[in-house]
């Protein structure tokens, strides 16, 4: 079964301020798309609109062809799990995952087979007869899952659905969610602020920034290539690092470089160590370059204070902000010169 | 114990007898012959002779019994309507903004500012021309003036407190308007009803204003109240208030636990 | 203004309509027929009304329901904040003290005259009965119109103070403990704990409460109708005086929209100014 939700040129305003900025994205059958950015830019309002609870100011909201943009959310077919998981604190797990069936006119004999399966898929079967209210977090979330499967929909979007669970059952979880969506071949978008939890799960990941989608991608992409400054700076353990161009003849552009992207081998720039941070077996060295601080890694370890001369294997070029060009191979680049 | 816990404590029971006191003296003058009260200037307050006489004698007037049934069947009436108006004025106000909101509210509030008389006695009038002067619904149409402000509050209160986005995940999960009622938001302000409803039922119970204007012919129990005090017959009206008091308190004494401010100022919170 | 939160939000406005028309409508149209027919006579347009209430004190009685309903907030207002801060202590015997301070709640307002008429009688009465048997000499409460209407502020100190404290320690409960403990390690003594953190939390509550019963102070009847009758006039005992005998009913018309007028100005004055901005904080 095909489907293609395309979100064409929206904007979403809150009193003044545009939270949503003539954005476009597409979302193809079977994808795990995360939908990455910092808290606060409006990825949850970007969910709220495509599922229908929030009006768009402008734009159109296609589904396989089709306009949905003023269809309520009852005519989208498509599940959500809130943030919070808005269980229903009145009826118990079985009745939760029930009610968008019941709210179908489905059959209680149909009801009960569909519910009883999905629990058993989400391991929730010992707890249906409880109330929702006395779960613990990663119960809620199953549940909260189990409600969105239950129904079977066209697209299912996930707000931030492991923020409020323990590190080490978020962990699992995101596993166990990227297998059930690759075993019941759904199309997932997934909200989250947490590029770890992106760089796990995704298919693609789409940058929320401003607005717009910044940059779409596998994470390995824009890991690598981001298309601009933000990007580059809100991606990654470290920032990538960015310097004047000029150091490579690059003048009045800015040289963008991950940490492990320099060679030590070469001898194009001076660094003077300030801090030293080890993790597993690499050192994570902060060193001044001028008047910047930039972060490399090695696996060697040097004294605070020493100075250093290094090169990059490779770096991006950036010009007001915007990638320009990717140089793969320095060295063959500076003999060819 | 501490020293400022012996303040409090000598505070509280000071402030205790101030509560009580009037109680007593109630209890007191039903109970007491009276030459031992009414009969003195100065009346006797120990309960050393106690009597049923005053009690029996007042019950000899007719015509008690019926007024306390149409206090009942008002504040009814008064509580049923504020909770249907209420509740849906209550979510609707929740979705608007809180600037928008609290002008409403305040609104509703001020108006009642007017003299209960200025707007009673043109209602009576209006009401002679409806046929409902004397009859309950006159009256309870009237006091629901004076109730529905706090009810809406209240209400209001209670749809804020409902949990983030669960109205949202009823859409999203198919359910249309009624069945997001019925099946999800009315299961959730239970509690809120319960207040809204008690509140204004204390409230109608309590109202004097448009009663005596609305229905002097066939008096509420605090209109009838009234009238015995002022005709001068403190003994008939003291049994009289005292056996419809008891029952209030013991009622406000059970339902203490929802006699709460969060639920009566709920609606400051969210937003 | 931004009226909604939610273009969309723009329905839900229908959901209010009901509650506000009903609130506009019986209030509205009795304000507009009190004014028609207080210029109305059987023969047509007439003054005479107005000529008939020269004599009236409606300043009296605007004044003194002004000290009225200030005073009496004033009272409840200073023991509701006693008896919720007390309660917030969890003394041993407070859920005795509770259920002791609701008690007047449950009885009604003619009710509770009635007992204070009792209690505070010109001569004799119960108070000055516990006076004369401490060897005091027994009190007048009724010597003067400023200490008839103390007589009705205490008693409705005594009816209303209940649910002042109910709403005030509704509010106390919500003061999260950890600030009043950071203020102590802070060496905040407990007087400017109060006026530091317990009051500014507490003022949405406290506007709230002032709403509330400031609008029934202002239409305070049944308690000074049993207590004292006409005199002090309040203005509703005044208006009311005209209405119940059949002779001077229509002036009761004229009296109303005098009355009216100002109270109109008063509103105003209020959703102005006042209220609004407090309890948005
Ligand atoms: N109902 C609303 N009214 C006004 N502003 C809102 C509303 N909901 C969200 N916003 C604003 O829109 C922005 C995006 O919010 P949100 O979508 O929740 O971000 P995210 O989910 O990425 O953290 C925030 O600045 C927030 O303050
Ligand atoms: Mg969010």
């Amino acid at each position: 079964m095909e489907y293609k939700l395309e979100l064409k040129e929206i904007t979403k305003i809150y009193g003044e301020k545009k939270v949503l900025n003539n954005l476009n994205l597409n979302i193809v059958s079977g994808e795990f798309m995360v939908i990455l950015g910092p808290s606060g830019e409006g990825k949850s309002t970007l969910l709220r609109s495509i599922v229908g609870i929030e009006n768009i100011d402008s734009g159109k909201i296609m589904v396989n062809g089709e306009d949905v943009t003023n269809n309520p959310p009852n005519k989208r077919n498509i599940a959500m799990v809130f943030q919070n998981y808005a269980l229903y604190p009145n009826m118990t797990v079985y009745k939760n995952i029930a009610f968008p069936l019941k709210m179908s006119k489905m059959p209680s004999e149909q009801i009960k087979e569909k519910v009883n399966k999905v629990s058993e898929l989400l391991k929730i079967t010992d707890v249906l007869d409880k109330n929702s209210t006395k779960l613990s977090g990663g119960q809620k979330q199953r549940v909260a899952i189990a409600r969105a499967l239950v129904r079977e929909p066209k697209l299912f979007l996930l707000d931030e659905p492991l923020s409020n669970i323990d590190a080490r059952t978020r962990y699992t979880s995101r596993q166990e969610l990227k297998r059930l969506q690759k075993e019941l071949n759904h199309t997932f978008v997934y909200v989250t602020h947490d590029q770890s939890e992106a760089a796990n799960i995704a298919d693609r990941v789409a940058v929320l920034h401003n607005g717009v989608i910044e940059q779409i991608g596998t994470y390995e992409e824009i890991y690598n290539k981001p298309e601009t400054t933000w990007v580059g700076d809100f991606i990654g353990t470290y920032p990538m690092n960015f310097i004047d161009g000029s150091i490579y003849d690059y003048k009045d552009k800015k040289i963008g470089f991950r940490p492990s992207w320099v060679d030590e081998s070469l001898n194009d720039f001076e660094l003077e160590i300030s801090l030293i941070e080890k993790i597993e077996n690499n050192y994570f060295i902060h060193c001044n370059l001028g008047e910047k601080n930039i972060v490399i890694r090695s696996n060697k370890n040097y004294n605070i204070g020493e100075k250093i001369k290094v090169g990059l294997s490779k770096f991006n070029v950036y010009k007001d902000e915007k990638l320009e060009s990717v140089i793969e191979n320095k060295k063959e680049k500076a003999s060819a010169d | 114990m501490k020293n400022k816990d012996t303040v409090s404590y000598i505070i509280a029971i000071i402030l205790s007898i101030v509560f009580i006191y009037p109680l007593y003296v109630l209890i007191l003058v039903t109970f007491e012959p009276v030459y031992l009260t009414f009969g003195r200037i100065y009346p006797f307050q120990l309960p050393i002779i106690l009597t049923l006489s005053n009690l029996i004698n007042s019950f000899h007037q007719v015509g008690l019994i019926v007024p306390v049934i149409r206090s009942v069947e008002v504040a009814m009436l008064v509580s049923i309507i504020a909770v249907l108006l209420s509740i849906p004025a209550g979510y609707g106000l929740q979705k608007l903004t809180s600037r928008v909101t609290n002008k409403i509210i305040l609104l509703m509030f001020v108006v009642n500012m007017m003299p209960g008389v200025v707007v009673a006695i043109p209602i009576s009038v209006y009401f002679i021309k409806l046929g409902l002067e004397n009859s309950i619904f006159g009256i309870a149409f009237a006091q629901e003036l004076v109730v529905l402000p706090l009810s809406v509050f209240i209400m209001l209160g209670g749809f804020r407190a409902l949990p983030k986005d669960i109205e949202n995940q009823a859409h999203v999960d198919g359910a249309r308007l009624h069945s997001i009622f019925s099946k999800v938001l009315i299961p959730l302000v239970k509690v809120p009803i319960l207040i809204t409803f008690l509140i204004a039922w204390m409230t109608s119970w309590d109202e004097f204003t448009y009663a005596v204007i609305i229905s002097p012919i066939n008096p509420t129990f605090p209109v009838k109240l009234y009238d015995y005090v002022s005709r001068g017959e403190p003994f008939v009206a003291s049994s009289f208030a005292l056996l419809v008091t008891v029952p209030v308190v013991v009622l406000v004494i059970i339902l203490q636990k929802y006699l709460k401010g969060e639920y009566l100022s709920g609606g400051l919170n969210g937003v | 203004m931004k009226v909604f939160k939610n273009y969309r939000n723009y329905k839900y406005i229908l959901f209010v309509l009901p509650a506000l028309l009903y609130v506009f409508l019986l209030s509205f149209f009795p304000a507009a027929s009190v004014v028609y027919l207080s210029f109305s006579s059987k023969t047509g347009f007439t003054l005479s009304n107005y000529r008939g209430i020269e004599q009236a004190n409606l300043g009296l009685a605007i004044i003194d329901t002004l000290i009225v309903s200030v005073g009496a907030l004033f009272i409840q207002l200073f023991f509701a904040l006693l008896i919720a801060n007390i309660l917030i202590k969890s003394l041993k015997g407070n859920k005795l003290f509770s259920t002791i301070f609701i008690i007047p709640y449950g009885v009604s307002t003619v009710v509770s005259a009635f007992i204070f008429s009792l209690i505070l009688s010109p001569i004799g009465g119960f108070a000055n009965s516990t006076l004369v048997s401490f060897g005091l000499r027994p009190v007048n409460w009724y010597s003067s119109s400023l200490s008839e209407l103390a007589v009705v502020m205490f008693s409705d100190f005594w009816k209303n103070t209940p649910i002042v404290a109910l709403i005030l320690y509704g509010g106390l409960s919500g003061i999260p403990e950890s600030l009043n403990e950071a203020a102590s390690v802070d060496g905040a003594n407990s007087f400017r704990r109060f006026i530091h953190i317990t009051l500014p939390n507490l003022a949405p509550y406290i506007a709230i409460a002032l709403l509330i019963r400031g609008v029934s102070e202002f239409n305070i009847f049944a308690m000074p109708l049993v207590l004292i009758g006409y005199f002090p006039p309040l203005m509703n005992t005044l208006v009311y005086e005209f209405f119940s005998s059949s002779a001077t009913e229509s002036y009761s018309y004229a009296a109303a929209t005098i009355l009216l007028a100002i109270i109109l100005g008063f509103a105003i004055l209020i959703i102005k100014i006042g209220g609004v901005k407090k309890y948005e904080e």
